[in-house]
């Protein structure tokens, strides 16, 4: 029963699929402006605050590419920007170019490589 | 007057100068290994690619966290246990094209050898990549396949999924259009 019930749960872990972030509470909300200014301001630190945990940030679009589905958020005023890898088939209303709004992302922080990345992201709200 | 026409030059040589670097931040690297048991591949969207067509140098880095893979298991293994994510979060290339000459200003494919380094899991080694670069209406982009063995990058298979992952993985990089 026992090597039934370990099997079975390793059979689950296995086959698990990466989590779908709009169940998933944030570990952490701010502005996107915020986040992009911490890691300018202190990589190391940010790094190890931020990185591996879900983040929910809220910013404006700077640009999207539809092809890789990707977004970033920032404007001239953002020391780095902030590049979001949506999750793919997720929100194809507002991946067409040319939409500017503010939106509300939930990511997962991978760290900093010219902009902070997020990746398997979904876009909980936009205005 | 004479300050002017050199401040315009400065200027025009600084502007020309940046003119000959093309980057994108969304570079797609792809991995993919294929063993008996398993055929595993990730993707990420993310990568950084710096192409200076002045001296025909190139640079690419990419975040190992930011690969995706179809499992949850399989991308905590990868970050984790094999390419120890948390000690060395980037791979790097830093080469140049060391055979092949693109015409950067006239639309064509065109096949270059790549030359430098590339670092994964902090093991830096010298390769030699056979790559394809194409010029499109004045848009250049490129990509590159080839393969490593994680034996010379020092990443340790342990014996027991051995059939489930191959010793050497294919890599595809596609960097889009590069402005």
């Amino acid at each position: 029963m026992a090597i039934a019930i370990g099997a079975g749960y390793i059979l689950y872990e296995y086959r698990k699929l990466p989590a779908d972030l709009t169940e998933r509470k944030a570990d952490f909300s701010m502005s996107a402006k915020k986040l992009a200014e911490e890691f300018h301001l202190n990589e190391a630190l940010a790094e190890q605050n931020y990185t591996g945990k879900i983040l929910e940030v809220s910013g404006p679009v700077k640009e999207i590419n539809s092809e890789e589905y990707l977004m970033i958020l920032g404007d001239s005023s953002y020391p780095v920007m902030i590049s979001c890898a949506l999750k793919p088939g997720g929100e194809k209303l507002i991946l067409n170019e040319g939409t500017k709004a503010n939106v509300v992302i939930r990511g997962v922080c991978t760290g900093y490589l010219l902009d902070v990345q997020l990746n398997n992201g979904v876009i909980i709200n936009k205005n | 007057m004479k300050q002017l026409a050199t401040i315009v030059c400065i200027c025009l040589n600084s502007f020309w100068v940046n003119g000959q670097k093309l980057i994108t931040r969304t570079a797609s690297i792809g991995f993919y290994s294929d063993a008996p048991l398993e055929k595993i591949t990730a993707t990420n969207r993310q990568g950084v690619c710096l192409l200076d067509i002045d001296n025909n140098t190139i640079e690419a880095a990419v975040l190992m966290r930011g690969f995706e893979f179809r499992k949850t298991l399989m991308q905590e293994h990868f970050n984790e246990n094999y390419v120890e994510s948390h000690r060395y979060p980037k791979a790097q290339f830093k080469g140049k094209i060391s055979s092949g000459s693109p015409q950067w200003t006239t639309d064509g494919n065109y096949d270059v050898q790549l030359e430098g380094t590339l670092t994964i899991h902090g093991e830096t080694r010298t390769v030699r990549l056979p790559a394809s670069i194409r010029v499109n209406k004045g848009i250049v982009s490129a990509q590159a396949e080839f393969s490593i063995n994680v034996d010379d990058y020092k990443i340790r298979i342990p014996a027991l999924v051995a059939d489930n992952i191959n010793k050497n993985i294919r890599i595809d990089i596609h960097t889009g259009d590069l402005h």
